[in-house]
């Protein structure tokens, strides 16, 4: 008897609103940081407008991928908009620091439940695929900070969001090779 | 590592998903487990043995056939 494709945890209706989050998300936050500074003028606001219309649309999309308990494309969500995340820009005032921080640690707090939430509720093969995924993204995050390292005069500096996004990352793509293999 | 899964649950007439539900695993780790992907572990195996009510070595046997056990050099 077949599984869901790639996983019972990750339908092909998932992976389609993960695509359309995935494109909306990428799509708002370019066109609002292109035309946030100067959104008075009416051509840049209704571009302002279109790319909150896309968020909008993403949250939706991720929404229902929530509502699923289809929770590894939320992960590959999350790893796309790490890619936008950036500290305020200077000068700092001690209350946004606060506030950021106290942001942060409930984004920590919340992602940290949501891994112990997801390993009790797994089975034995589950976890196996889990640590699998998680021994293969660790080792190919590791092996492209040693190669970035290596290259780091020619490379841009890297920020630890990127490499948090790209942990997560691989460990996604880990996680589908990992559970079609275990099926076929 | 052979088993017999796939047969006796026709025999009770179960699908992959209720049988998954009766020993508490997803559908995925029943069907890597009879199409031979994923050995269980002994606990596992154990509550398979107690759904089917039999002993384990009446699902499961190893892939080159029953034998003695390994004596040490």
């Amino acid at each position: 008897m077949a599984i869901p494709w790639p996983s019972e945890r990750a339908s092909r209706v998932g992976l389609a609103e993960f695509l359309v989050a995935a494109a909306t998300l990428l799509l708002g936050v370019a066109l609002t940081r292109q035309h946030h500074p100067d959104y008075t003028s009416p051509a840049a606001l209704r571009v302002v407008l279109g790319g909150l219309a896309a968020l909008a649309v993403c949250g939706l999309a991720a929404y229902r991928i929530v509502r699923r308990r289809e929770y590894p494309w939320l992960l590959g969500l999350v790893a796309i908009g790490l890619l936008f995340y950036e500290p305020l820009p200077s000068p700092y005032l001690i209350v946004d620091r606060v506030v950021m921080s106290v942001r942060d640690l409930l984004l920590t707090g919340a992602s940290v439940y949501f891994i112990a939430r997801t390993m009790r509720s797994a089975d034995e093969l589950e976890r196996r695929i889990q640590l699998e995924s998680l021994s293969w993204s660790y080792s190919i995050v590791l092996v492209a900070l040693i190669g970035h390292a290596l290259l780091a005069d020619l490379l841009p500096p890297l920020r630890g969001p990127q490499v948090a996004s790209a942990l997560i990352a691989s460990w996604l793509v880990a996680w589908l090779v990992a559970s079609i293999r275990y099926q076929r | 590592m052979k088993n017999s899964l796939p047969a006796l649950r026709a025999d009770r007439g179960w699908s992959q998903a209720e049988l998954a539900e009766r020993v508490g695993v997803s559908r995925q780790t029943i069907n890597a487990i009879e199409n031979g992907r994923y050995d269980p572990s002994l606990p596992l195996a154990f509550t398979l043995a107690r759904a089917f009510g039999r002993a384990i070595e009446g699902i499961f046997e190893p892939a080159d056939g029953p034998g003695k056990p390994r004596s040490r050099q």
